[in-house]
C-alpha cells in the first residue's frame, strides 16, 4: 500500500516537472549567444573545427553520458561539426541527420539542440547533403563596430586580396555575405550587440514598399505607437523611379498636414536597405521631435507620412486626419489608395482650405526643399541605435 | 665643466630613446620575418580553447588546428608542411599575410565564402607576438573589430 503510494506520487511528480525539464533544455539553447560578448563568439578558435576528443569533452560537460545515448540533448557548441559529433558519439552521420531532420549536415547553427540517439534506424531512403566537416554557424550576426560608420570593416592586409572577395569597403558588394542568414535569430538574445547585429544583418536592397514597411515599423516605435495604434501610421513613398506616383496626397476635408512646406533629410546614400529605412525613420522622428510636432501627430486618427526619394535627399511631410462630427469616413478610408480619382473629386468639393493647402505644399516642395535639410553629421550620433 | 655633465646627459638619454625606439619600431614590424617555419599557440578571447597555427617556410598557407602534434608536426619540413596542409584543404583553404605590425589570417570555404581575421598593433618577439586588437568579416555571421589583447605564443 505504502509502495503504491510512494510510485504515486514519483509519477505524479514526474508529470508536473516534465515540462519545466524540457523547458530548461530550450531555454538552455537560447541562452547560448546571451552570455557571450560579440569578442567571444568572433574569436577565431570557433571557426576552427574541435577535435573528437573535445567534442566528447563538450558532450560530457553537459552530463550527457557517452555510453548511454537515448535521446539525450546536445547543445552545439562553437567549433562543433556534423561529422565530429558523430566521431565522438560513435552515432552515424546519417543517423544524426535523420534523427534532427538535418537535410544539410553541413548547416548546423551553435547554440541549436541535437538528440543523440544510438537506437532506431533509418529508412533506406533518407538523403541529405553535405559531409559534416563545417563548423556550426552563428544564429546570430556578430556584428561589433568600432566607428558605426557604415557597417562594415576593412581588412588592410589580406592574402586574398587579389580575388576582391571580402577586402574591400563596400563588404555588401562582395560575394560573400558578412551576416547570419536571415530568419536564424535567436528569440533569447538580450544584450546591446544583438540591436547591431539584427538591424545589419538586412543589407540587401528593398523594393519600395518593403522600405516603407520597415521606416512604418521604426516609426511606429519610435512615435511609441501601441499595436493597435500602429495601422493608423501609413507611408506613402515614391522613389525616384517611381514617376507615376510623385502627385501628392489628396488632402481630405479634414486633414491637415504637419508643414506648410515638405522637409527634407538626407542619407549617405539612395540604397533601400533596412539600415536606410531605420536611419530615416529615425531622422524623420528627430524632425518632428524638434519642431515639436509628435504630440499633434500621436493625437490624430490616421497619419500619413509622405516621403519622396530624391537622390540620398528624402522629402517628407505628414497628414494628419482627424475625426469630425460631419466626418466623411469614405474619405478618409481613401486615404491608402489616393490614387483614384473619385477621391479628388471629392477633395475639391468638400474642403477649399485644405486642399489649397495641399496644393500649395506640392508646388512648393521642390523648390524649398533645400530649406530645410538636416545634415547628415547631425544625426549620426543615433547611429547607435542601429 | 658645468656644461659638458649637461651635453653627456643629453647624450645618453638621446641613445636610450634611440635604442628604446627603435627596440619598439622593430617589434612592431617584425612579425612577417618571424612567423614563417614557426608554430604559434593562440589562446581564445575567454581563455577555454587554443588553437595552433603553423606557417609556411616560404609562401601564404597556414595550418590552423586545434591539435597540437598536427601543428608542429606541420613545423617539422616543408613535406609535412604539405601534407597537413593538403588534408586541411579538404574542408577549406588557410592562408595568411603579415606586413608590418599586422597579421591576417583567412579561410576560404569551399564554396568560396571567405572569412578573416586581421590581428592589429602586433608587437612581436622572438617567443612570441601580442596583437592589441583584432578585425574580423566571417562569412555569414557577422564583422567588426573587437578591442581587446590576443597572445600567439611560440611553441616549436
Amino acid at each position: 500500500m505504502n509502495t503504491k503510494r510512494i510510485v504515486g506520487a514519483a509519477l505524479a511528480s514526474t508529470i508536473l516537472f516534465a515540462p519545466f525539464v524540457g523547458q530548461t533544455t530550450a531555454v538552455a539553447a537560447d541562452s547560448f549567444y546571451t552570455n557571450q560578448t560579440n569578442a567571444e563568439r568572433a574569436d577565431i578558435t570557433n571557426w576552427v573545427a574541435n577535435t573528437s576528443e573535445q567534442i566528447g569533452n563538450n558532450i560530457s560537460a553537459q552530463h550527457i553520458n557517452l555510453n548511454n545515448l537515448n535521446g539525450s540533448t546536445y547543445v552545439i557548441q562553437w567549433g562543433d561539426t556534423l561529422s565530429g559529433i558523430s566521431t565522438a558519439t560513435g552515432i552515424s552521420v546519417r543517423k544524426l541527420a535523420y534523427d534532427n531532420n538535418i537535410e544539410n549536415i553541413d548547416l548546423i547553427y551553435a547554440g541549436d539542440t541535437l538528440v543523440l540517439n544510438r537506437s532506431g534506424y533509418v529508412p533506406t531512403g533518407w538523403t541529405y547533403d553535405g559531409d559534416g566537416t563545417r563548423v556550426a554557424n552563428t544564429k546570430v550576426t556578430i556584428n561589433n563596430f568600432v566607428d558605426n560608420s557604415d557597417h562594415s570593416v576593412t581588412i588592410n592586409v589580406s592574402p586574398v586580396a587579389p580575388s576582391g572577395e571580402g577586402t574591400s569597403d563596400d563588404s555588401s558588394s562582395s560575394s560573400t555575405d558578412y551576416s547570419a542568414p536571415s530568419g536564424s535569430s535567436v528569440s533569447g538574445e538580450s544584450d546591446d550587440d544583438s540591436d547591431t547585429s539584427n538591424d545589419t544583418t538586412t543589407s540587401d536592397s528593398m523594393d519600395s514598399d518593403e522600405f516603407s514597411d520597415a521606416v512604418s515599423e521604426k516609426l511606429v516605435d519610435k512615435l511609441g505607437l501601441s499595436e493597435d495604434d500602429a495601422d493608423k501610421l501609413s507611408i506613402d513613398f515614391t522613389s525616384s523611379s517611381d514617376d507615376e506616383d510623385t502627385e501628392s496626397d489628396d488632402a481630405d476635408s479634414d486633414t491637415q498636414t504637419v508643414y506648410d512646406e515638405d522637409q527634407t533629410v538626407s542619407l549617405k546614400n539612395d540604397k533601400l536597405t533596412q539600415k536606410n529605412a531605420k536611419k530615416l525613420a529615425n531622422k524623420i522622428y528627430k524632425q518632428l521631435d524638434e519642431d515639436g510636432k509628435t504630440a499633434d501627430i500621436t493625437d490624430a486618427d490616421e497619419i500619413e507620412v509622405t516621403i519622396t526619394e530624391d537622390g540620398s535627399d528624402y522629402n517628407f511631410n505628414v497628414t494628419l486626419t482627424t475625426e469630425s462630427d460631419e466626418d466623411s469616413d469614405s474619405d478618409t478610408t481613401d486615404s491608402e489608395s489616393d490614387s483614384t480619382e473619385s477621391d479628388s473629386t471629392d477633395e475639391d468639393t468638400t474642403d477649399d482650405e485644405t486642399s489649397t493647402q495641399s496644393d500649395d505644399q506640392e508646388t512648393d516642395s521642390q523648390e524649398d526643399n533645400q530649406n530645410a535639410t538636416t545634415s547628415d553629421e547631425d544625426t549620426d550620433t543615433t547611429d547607435s541605435d542601429y | 665643466m658645468h656644461k659638458k655633465r649637461w651635453t653627456i646627459v643629453g647624450i645618453i638619454v638621446v641613445i636610450i630613446l634611440l635604442v628604446v625606439g627603435g627596440t619598439y619600431w622593430n617589434m612592431s614590424h617584425s612579425v612577417a620575418k618571424k612567423v614563417p617555419g614557426n608554430t604559434y599557440r593562440y589562446q581564445s578571447v575567454s581563455k577555454d580553447k587554443a588553437l595552433y597555427i603553423t606557417f609556411a617556410q616560404s609562401g601564404d598557407q597556414v595550418v590552423v588546428n586545434q591539435n597540437k602534434s598536427t601543428a608542429l608536426k606541420a613545423a617539422t619540413n616543408s613535406s609535412d608542411f604539405n601534407s597537413e596542409y593538403q588534408t586541411q584543404s579538404k574542408d577549406a583553404t588557410w592562408t595568411y599575410k603579415a606586413d608590418g605590425g599586422t597579421l591576417t589570417l583567412a579561410e576560404t570555404s569551399k564554396d568560396n565564402k571567405v572569412s578573416q581575421w586581421q590581428y592589429n598593433k602586433i608587437l612581436a618577439t622572438s617567443k612570441k607576438f601580442t596583437s592589441h586588437s583584432f578585425t574580423y568579416q566571417i562569412a555569414d555571421a557577422g564583422q567588426g573589430q573587437v578591442k581587446s589583447k590576443t597572445v600567439f605564443e611560440k611553441v616549436n
